[in-house]
C-alpha cells in the first residue's frame, strides 16, 4: 500500500469511520476558546467588596472614602463602627478589603503630624490582593499629594502649582506594553485554547496509531515510512486548519489581539503540530491500549500547561521546574504564540521553531521504530 | 453477590498485583504536588530584569536608580544610553522593565517644577506586569516623599514637618491570611485537588462502562449494590490520596495548616464523594471505557479555572457563574484554601452539604441509568439466545 492510499484511508477514518478524531482536532481548541473567553470576558477584577471603618467621621475622611468609592476597582459594601465588625466582614468574606481610617485622621494630616490609613486585604486569592494593593496605593498617593500640596500652600505661603510640585516632585508615568489594561482575556485564553489543541492532537493521533494494533494485517505490506507519512500527514494538515480557524475565531469573535504575521504563525504552528503529533505517536506506540494512552494524555494536560511558563514564568521556577518545563513541546509554543499575537513579535521565534522541529523529528523517528518493533511482535505471535 | 463481596472484589481490582489502579489514584496527586510545589517554590516574582536609561546622570537620578537596585523585585541588567537600545532590550526580552529618567530630572525638581520618570514594562505575561506596577509605585512614592521633604526644608521647614507635609497620609497595608502573597499558598492546594479529581476520573471513570460487556457476572446482584460496592472502596482510597497530598504540600512546601483536621477531612470526603459519583455517572452513560474518560475531557481545565480558585467569582459574569456552579472544584478549592490559610471558611458546611447531596443525587441517577441499560442489554441477549 502506498503512502497516498494510507493517507486517503486515514482521512476516511478521521471524518467517517471514527469521527471522534475530527471532533478532538477541530473541537477542543474552539471549545476552550469559547468557554474561557466567556470566563475572562470581564478582563480584569473590578468592584471588589470593601468595608469602611471610619473612626474620624469628618469631611476630610469622607472625601478619602469618596475617592475609593469613585474607583471602579472597589465597591463599598458596608460601613462598620467597630474593629470587630470590620474583621468579621473580612472573616465571613462579605468583603475582601477593609479601609480603617484612624481617629484624629484629619487633625493629624492637616497639622503636619501625618496620619496612617490602614488597609486590610485578604491575601488568599492573590489576583484580588494585587488589585486591592495597587489600586489603594494609587488612590492614597493621589490623595496624599493633594493634601500635601494644600499644606505647603498654607504653611509655606507657596503658589498652588509650586506647592503641588514640591509636595510630590516626582511623577511616575507607567507604560504597560502589549497588554496595557492587564486584561486576563489577552493574557490567558490563547494558552488554554492551545493546551486543549494539544490534547485534541494527542487523542486523535493516539486513536489512529492504536487502531493499527487492533488490525495489524491491513498495513502488513506497506513500508513503515509510508505508514508514518500516510497516517500522520492528514493530522498535520487538519490540525493546521484547526489552528487557523481557532486563531481567526479568537481575533474576530473574541476580540483577542492578533498582531502576528500569518507567516510566522504558520511556521510556529507547523513546527508545534509536528512536535505534538510526533510526541503523541511516540506515546501511543508504546501504550498497550487506548485506555492507557487516554489516561496518560489526560494526566499530562495540566502539568504541561502549568509548567509551560504560560502563567507562572519559567524565570521564576527553580531548576527542577525549569528542566521539566524544557521537556514539554508546549513550553516552546504557547509563550511565543502569545508574544506573536499580542506584541506582534517574539525574539525566540526561530529558536523555538527549530527546537520544536527537532522534537518532532526525534519523536516521529522513535515512534516509527517502536511501531515497527510492535507490529513485528504482533505478527510473530500466531493468531494474535 | 452481596455488597461485602463486591467491595472485596473491587478492592482486589484496585490493589491487583499487575498494574494496580490505586497507584493512579495516589500517584497523580503526589506527582502534581511535587511538580507544582517545586515550580512555585520561589513564591513571588523577584529579580525582574531591568534596564536603565538615565539621561540625567546626576546624584539624584543615581539615587533613584539605587532605590530600584535595592528592591529585590528588580535586577538591573544593563544601563543604556539611547532610547533605541532601551526599546531593543525590551523587544528582545533581555529586560522586562525599563526605567527612563529624563534630562534635567534633578534640575527640574530643584527648581520646584517637578519631573517625571517613565517606566515601561513588557506585560505579555501579566505576572510581571502586576509585580512591577505595585512595586514601582511604592518605590517612586517613597523617593518622591524624601525629595519633597528636602525641597520643603529648603524653604525653611524643619525636617520632620517637611516630610509630613510632603507625605501627610501614609498607607499601611496589612494582608491577612497570606501576607507575602505567596503563589504556593495561593494555588498549590487547589491545583493538586484538580489532580486528585483527574485521578478519580481516570480510575472511577472506567468502573461501570466495563461492566456492560460482562453483565453475566452480576446476574443475582442489584444495580444499587454494584454501584455502592464500586463507590465505597474507591472513595476510601481517594480520601487516603487526599490526606497524602495535603501532608506532602504541608511538610515539603510549607503550605500553612491552620484549620481543624476534621473539617478538612470532611471537605475532602465530600469532594471525593461528589467526583466519584460524577465519574461513575459518566461511566454509566458512555459506550466504553475509553469514551468514559474522553467525554469529561472538556471539564478538566474548566473544572479548575471556573472554580474561583484563581479567577474570582466576583469577576465572573452570570453565564460563567452558572458554569462554575456545575464544577465540583468550585465547592472545594476556595474553601480548602481558606481552611488552610485562615483556619476558617464561612462556606464550609454549605459546600459540604452541596457536595454530599449532589453526589447522592448523581449516585441515584447513575443507578437508574445503569439498571435501565442493563435491562436493555439483558433483554437483547435473551432474544439472541434462542436464535
Amino acid at each position: 500500500m502506498s503512502w497516498w492510499h494510507i493517507f486517503t484511508r486515514e482521512i476516511k477514518q478521521m471524518f467517517i469511520t471514527d469521527r471522534r478524531r475530527a471532533i478532538f482536532l477541530f473541537g477542543a481548541s474552539l471549545a476552550y476558546l469559547f468557554l474561557f473567553s466567556l470566563l475572562y470576558g470581564t478582563h480584569t477584577v473590578k468592584a471588589i467588596p470593601l468595608v469602611i471603618y471610619d473612626q474620624d467621621q469628618t469631611q476630610f475622611s469622607r472625601s478619602l472614602i469618596q475617592a475609593f468609592d469613585d474607583s471602579e476597582r472597589f465597591q463599598i459594601v458596608s460601613y462598620v463602627t467597630t474593629q470587630d465588625d470590620m474583621e468579621n466582614a473580612l472573616h465571613e468574606k462579605e468583603a475582601y478589603a477593609a479601609l480603617d481610617i484612624p481617629q484624629k485622621f484629619t487633625q493629624d494630616a492637616k497639622s503636619a503630624h501625618s496620619s496612617t490609613v490602614l488597609l486590610l486585604a485578604d491575601g488568599s486569592n492573590i489576583i484580588i490582593t494585587n488589585t486591592i494593593t495597587s489600586a489603594a496605593q494609587e488612590i492614597i498617593a493621589a490623595f496624599s499629594r493633594e493634601t500635601g500640596a494644600r499644606l505647603t500652600e498654607i504653611n509655606n505661603v507657596q503658589l498652588p502649582s509650586m506647592a503641588f510640585n514640591k509636595a510630590g516632585p516626582i511623577d511616575l508615568r507607567l507604560r504597560v506594553l502589549n497588554n496595557p489594561t492587564q486584561s486576563y482575556l489577552s493574557f490567558f485564553v490563547l494558552g488554554l485554547s492551545m493546551a486543549a489543541f494539544q490534547q485534541g492532537i494527542f487523542l486523535a493521533v493516539g486513536a489512529s496509531i492504536l487502531s493499527e494494533y487492533q488490525n495489524p494485517d491491513e498495513l502488513k505490506n506497506a513500508h513503515p515510512l509510508s505508514i508514518m507519512t500516510g497516517k500522520l500527514f492528514p493530522y498535520w494538515i487538519s490540525a493546521s486548519l484547526a489552528f487557523f480557524i481557532t486563531v481567526i475565531a479568537a481575533i474576530y469573535f473574541f476580540e483577542i489581539p492578533g498582531k502576528a504575521s500569518m507567516i510566522s504563525l504558520f511556521f510556529l504552528s507547523a513546527a508545534f503540530i509536528f512536535a505534538a503529533i510526533g510526541f503523541s505517536a511516540f506515546i501511543a506506540s508504546i501504550c498497550n491500549n487506548e485506555l492507557t494512552f487516554t489516561r496518560i494524555s489526560i494526566a499530562y494536560t495540566v502539568p504541561a500547561f502549568v509548567l509551560s511558563g504560560y502563567t507562572w514564568p519559567q524565570e521564576a521556577m527553580d531548576t527542577v521546574g525549569k528542566i521539566i518545563s524544557y521537556t514539554f513541546p508546549l513550553s516552546y509554543f504557547s509563550n511565543t504564540f502569545r508574544e506573536l499575537m499580542i506584541a506582534g513579535y517574539s525574539p525566540v521565534l526561530y529558536r523555538n521553531i527549530f527546537i520544536l522541529f527537532l522534537f518532532g523529528l526525534v519523536f516521529t523517528s522513535i515512534a516509527m521504530l517502536c511501531y515497527i518493533r510492535r507490529t513485528k511482535q504482533i505478527h510473530s505471535v500466531p493468531n494474535c | 453477590m452481596k455488597l461485602k463481596e463486591i467491595i472485596l472484589l473491587e478492592l482486589q481490582v484496585l490493589f491487583r498485583r499487575k498494574s494496580p489502579t490505586v497507584l493512579l489514584l495516589f500517584s497523580i496527586p503526589v506527582l502534581y504536588s511535587f511538580l507544582f510545589g517545586y515550580a512555585y517554590s520561589r513564591n513571588v516574582i523577584k529579580y525582574v530584569p531591568t534596564v536603565i536609561y538615565d539621561q540625567d546622570q546626576t546624584a539624584t537620578s543615581r539615587a533613584l536608580i539605587q532605590a530600584y537596585a535595592d528592591s529585590e523585585r528588580y535586577q538591573i541588567v544593563a544601563q543604556v544610553t539611547t532610547q533605541e537600545a532601551m526599546e531593543q532590550a525590551l523587544r528582545e526580552n533581555e529586560a522586562l522593565v525599563a526605567v527612563s529618567i529624563p534630562p534635567k530630572f534633578a534640575q527640574n525638581i530643584k527648581l520646584g517644577m517637578a519631573s517625571e520618570i517613565l517606566l515601561e514594562t513588557n506585560s505579555t505575561n501579566n505576572m510581571f506586569g502586576n509585580s512591577v506596577i505595585s512595586s514601582s509605585q511604592e518605590i517612586t512614592q517613597t523617593f518622591s516623599a524624601a525629595t519633597g521633604q528636602k525641597l520643603l526644608e529648603a524653604i525653611n521647614q524643619m525636617p520632620g514637618p517637611a516630610l509630613r507635609s510632603a507625605a501627610p497620609i501614609k498607607l499601611g497595608v496589612r494582608i491577612i491570611n497570606n501576607p507575602t502573597t505567596s503563589y504556593t499558598n495561593f494555588m498549590l492546594a487547589g491545583l493538586v485537588a484538580n489532580g486528585l479529581q483527574i485521578a478519580v476520573l481516570l480510575v472511577a471513570g472506567t468502573l461501570i462502562a466495563k461492566e456492560y460487556n460482562q453483565l453475566f457476572r452480576w446476574q443475582d446482584t442489584s444495580s444499587a449494590s454494584i454501584i455502592i460496592g464500586k463507590l465505597l472502596p474507591c472513595w476510601l482510597c481517594s480520601i487516603g490520596a487526599f490526606v497524602t497530598y495535603l501532608g506532602i504540600i504541608i511538610v515539603f512546601f510549607d503550605v500553612p495548616f491552620r484549620g481543624n483536621p476534621i473539617s478538612i477531612i470532611l471537605l475532602g470526603s465530600a469532594f471525593t464523594f461528589l467526583v466519584i459519583n460524577l465519574s461513575l455517572f459518566f461511566s454509566a452513560i458512555t459506550k466504553n471505557e475509553v469514551s468514559a474518560l474522553q467525554v469529561p475531557l472538556l471539564y478538566i481545565m474548566p473544572g479548575l479555572l471556573f472554580s474561583g480558585l484563581s479567577w474570582p467569582h466576583l469577576a465572573m459574569n452570570h453565564f460563567s457563574q452558572t458554569i462554575s456552579s456545575l464544577m465540583p472544584l468550585t465547592y472545594m478549592a476556595d474553601t480548602l484554601r481558606d481552611l488552610l490559610l485562615a483556619g476558617y471558611s464561612p462556606t464550609l458546611l454549605k459546600n459540604v452539604f452541596i457536595m454530599f447531596s449532589s453526589g447522592s443525587m448523581l449516585g441515584l441517577i447513575t443507578m437508574f441509568v445503569f439498571s435501565q441499560r442493563r435491562r436493555k442489554i439483558e433483554s437483547q441477549t435473551a432474544k439472541e439466545v434462542p436464535i
